[in-house]
This record gives structure tokens, sequence and C-alpha cells, in this order.
């Protein structure tokens, strides 16, 4: 991988659906470094990514987008950087469910700021854990805390449909940003 | 007057609520303008969204037996003057920009809910004042009511804003479709409960909510239906209300988002995805919105109307643009990129 590439970045904690929503797009099987999650007590589940999930979608005109996953772990926040250099826009997966969720999001809000600050954000947020939609309120409130105004979605990650909403929104914001620059330009 | 009323009474002054009754007058031969009688129809709205939380319990009633009596600016002086002797208080309707007035007993349009909440409070001071404490009425009060017709498109959306505005959680509001309750909605505006059947009507059918009729009611059946977020209720409300923007929006003013509402739960098509992004990135007015998501201006209105009405649209300039991305550009651009790849995921070709 290299910055020069075309790339979405899913960034989310363990188990937030990052592998599933690749899975849900890419024109391949997912390459998944997936190894039997040693670390149950932060996460049920029983395989993890370590390194990263690799998708990709092949256009007809020859461009490649290239679809990665990053590591839940914070331990594993080092490839973060690697991995969202360049990105045409980073789509953050959530699992609300968990007590830690929002916990886990201000650490991933920090450093996607730091290491992506420009590129356009898109929030996932799963397992609701209200009907009226109010756990959507305390990610959505971190995000005007730190001043930042990207779209909070209820979504399910194992529903394509849910998964293309994520990815056309972030499309619409690129192509909003794209067309700002244009005519500041002109 | 319930319990937690007198209590609220007691507390703020040992005085007990009372039973107050206040008469909201049109225009003689229909002078007002349209955006007057609107202001007339928001303050109804106001009056039951605000039940519960005044300190007196205040009804609608005709002229005569009214305690306060809401007149447009500019209304016949013979009888507000003949109002005025007979000791009842008298509210002016006015227009941003008009000035004048006898006294401060002015709500000026657009109001807030908490200006009327201020005055109601004032007015019921000066009752106090003028005349002894009135009786606690046993009968409850009349059941007011906001109708939607084909005239009055805005009274939903500006009863919801006031629900908004106040959050009343002692409230639940009802909606009627025809005779029957379809639809729940908590005071506090944060949710609210009907059928799946319903909820998918909302989806499909743009002329629902112009059908709903609004009241205060009571909470919702514990079956068959499902509670849900009040901004999917909110955006369709405000998005089908009409073609033109907002009574409360100004079409001269640039807006940009502050937050996204939920898609997840509304699904809006390609059109007004493209539309949103563009307030997040920049300051726009109904007409440059158009031009630039490539909609039409009903349907820019449209837009800007349910981000209102679910509390994310503030008016004035973008903030300070961001420091630049560092974005491979595709092979051919990114107009061309962006429109292959929409169509690699099926997601349609932009207008």
């Amino acid at each position: 991988m290299n910055a020069g590439e075309l790339k979405i970045v899913f960034a989310g904690p363990m188990g937030a659906g990052k592998t599933t929503a690749i899975r849900a797009l890419s024109d391949i099987e997912p390459v998944s470094t997936e190894v039997g999650n040693t670390d149950l007590a932060s996460h049920s589940k029983q395989l993890t990514t370590v390194a990263l999930d690799y998708g990709h979608l092949q256009l007809d005109d020859g461009n490649v987008v290239k679809l990665y996953g990053t590591p839940g772990q914070s331990r594993f926040a080092f490839m973060w950087d690697i991995l969202c250099a360049g990105a045409i826009g980073i789509v953050l997966l959530v699992d609300a469910s968990r007590d830690d969720a929002l916990d886990d999001f201000r650490a991933f809000v920090d450093t996607l700021r730091r290491i992506a600050r420009d590129q356009p954000l898109i929030v996932g947020v799963g397992r609701p854990t209200s009907a009226d939609g109010s756990h959507l309120a305390p990610f959505q409130a971190h995000l005007a805390s730190q001043g930042i105004v990207a779209p909070v979605f209820g979504v399910d990650a194992r529903e394509r449909a849910d998964v293309l909403l994520l990815v056309e929104t972030l499309l619409c914001v690129l192509e909003a940003r794209v067309e700002e620059k244009t005519r500041a330009v002109n | 007057m319930s319990r937690g009323q007198a209590q609220k009474a007691e507390a703020a002054g040992g005085v007990v609520a009372g039973q107050r009754r206040i008469a909201l007058v049109g225009a003689p031969s229909g002078a007002a303008d349209e955006r007057g009688e609107h202001a007339m129809r928001l303050l109804d709205t106001m009056l039951w969204v605000l039940k519960g939380t005044t300190r007196d319990a205040w009804s609608k009633a005709e002229p005569d037996d009214a305690d306060i009596i809401v007149i447009h600016r500019g209304d016949e002086p013979t009888r507000t003057a003949a109002w005025r002797s007979r000791g009842k208080l008298i509210v002016e309707i006015a227009r941003e920009g008009e000035t004048g007035g006898a006294d401060d007993n002015v709500l000026t349009y657009p109001f807030p809910a908490k200006r009327v909440l201020e005055l109601l409070e004032k007015l019921s001071g000066k009752l106090d004042d003028s005349s002894p404490a009135p009786a606690v009425s046993a009968a409850p009060a009349p059941v007011a009511r906001a109708t939607i017709s084909d005239t009055d498109r805005w009274a939903l959306p500006e009863a919801l804003r006031t629900v908004r505005s106040v959050r009343n959680d002692n409230l639940w509001l009802v909606a009627r479709d025809g005779a029957d309750p379809v639809l729940w909605l908590r005071g506090d505006g944060s949710a609210y409960f009907a059928t799946d059947a319903f909820v998918r009507t909302l989806h499909a059918d743009g002329s629902l909510t112009t059908r709903l009729e609004l009241r205060d009611g009571y909470p919702p059946p514990k079956t068959r239906v499902a509670e849900r977020p009040a901004g999917e209720f909110f955006w369709f409300a405000g998005f089908n209300a009409g073609d033109g923007l907002a009574p409360w929006l100004d079409s001269r003013q640039s807006f940009r988002i502050t937050a996204w509402p939920d898609f997840g739960v509304i699904r809006p098509d390609a059109a007004v995805l493209r539309a949103v992004a563009l307030l997040q990135v920049q300051s726009l007015d109904v007409g440059a919105l158009a031009a630039r998501a490539r909609v039409t201006h009903a349907v820019a209105a449209r837009i800007l109307n349910a981000l209102s009405l679910c509390e994310v649209l503030v008016a004035g300039e973008a903030r300070a643009s961001r420091g630049e991305a560092r974005l491979t550009e595709p092979r051919g651009g990114f107009s061309g990129f962006l429109r292959r790849l929409r169509t690699h995921l099926g997601l349609g070709v932009e207008a």
C-alpha cells in the first residue's frame, strides 16, 4: 500500500463490522488477516483482524479503489497512520452496544483528527441500544465538541444497503469538497 | 389544574394557579396578510404545546369571556379601546420591522416559544394585580387543536418546532389521519410511536404529513406500535410541507448544517445526500443550493425545510475552510471517477 493509491479506509474498534462491510463491497473475496481472538474480555468474537482487511473495486477505466480495514485493537494504532494517509475517505464504524463504545469512539476520532484531519469522515453506528435513536447522541455530541461536522448514521454493517449508504454519503462529501476547491481556484 | 402545576405555582410565589382565558382575534375583514394569519396560528399551537408548563392554565375563549385578547397590530381602534375599557389586556401580533405600540405586550413574528412563555407569565402577574385570584376551575381545559389542511401546510411543522422548543415531557401529542390515531409524539420531541405500516407510508407518501391532524392527547397503546426516532417524522413533515421555503426561513439567507440527520433511518435519495453534503462544506442560499446540487428550487427548499425542522440548519457563513486533504487524483479526474464508482457500486449515475 502507498499514499498514492485510491483507497477507502474502514476504521473502528474490534467487532464493529469492518470486515463485513468490506466483504459487502469488494469485487474480490476480501483478504483478511484474521486470527483467533485472545482478548475475549474485550469482545466475544472468535476471530479478529490483526493487521488489516483488504478488498478492492476494479473500475472499467482502470482505476482501482482499494478498501482497507484497520485492525481494531489500539495496540495496532501505528497501522492507522499508514492506512489512512491519502485515503479518499474514512468510514468509522462503532458498536453502540459496547460499554466502552464512546471511549473507543473518542480515541478513534482523536487519532483520525491527527492523521487524517482533512479526509471526509463518515460514522456508522451499529447495534443500537435505543429505539428512539438517542444512542447516536453521544457520538454526535463528541464530534460537535471537536468542531467536526460529519454524518453519523445508525446502520447495520451486515446489510449491503447500509454499507452503500455510508459509501454514497462519503462520495457526496468528497464531491462537495472537490467542487468547493474547484470554485476557490476559479 | 394538576397537582404539579399547583405546586409549581406555589413555589413560584404562593399564588395558586388559575384558569386563564385568551382570545385570538383575526383581523377585521381578513385585513391581515398570510404571514399575519400564520403568526396567529403559531401562537394557537404554542398555547397547547405549552400546556402544563405555565403557572396558570390557559384556554381559548371568545373575546367577551377572555382575560387576554390577542389582535393583529393595526386592528380597529374602536373595538380595541372597548376591550381595554372592560379591563381586558391586549396583546398585539406585529411583524418584524413594525414599531410602536402602547406597551410591551407585543409578539413580533417570528417569535420563539420562550417569548410566548415569558409573556404569558407576565400577563398572569398583571391579572393577579388587577383582580382577585380567579377560582380554580375543576373543568378540563377545552381541547385545543391544530388542523392541517391544504391551505395550512405549515401548521404541522410549526407545531413540531414548538414541541422541540418547549420540550414538555408531560405532554403526549397524537396525530390522526382522518378519525384514526396513527402516531404518538412525546412532548419533548424525542421519539414517536407508530405502526410499521404508518412508517412505510410516511416514507412513500409525500402527502401523508399534510393530512395529519395533531392534537394534545395520551400515551401510545402498549401493542401494535413501535418507538421510532422523532427526527424521522420531523424530516418528512418538513420535506413534504410544501415547495417553498418555510415561513421562518429567509430566501436571501445562506445556510449550512451543524450535523447530519440520521439518514440511516430516513434513507433519502442521492440528490438529497448531495445537497446536504454541500451544506456541510459551504454556506448556500436556496438558489445556490439548487444550482450546485442540480436539483429544482422546490427540492432545495424542501431539503432546507427538513433540515431546519431537524434542528441541524443554521444561517450564516461557513466556518473557515479546513486544510486541504492530500488526495490522490484519480486517472481522468474526480468527476468521472465518482460517476464510474457510483455506477460500479450500483448507486446509479448522478443527475
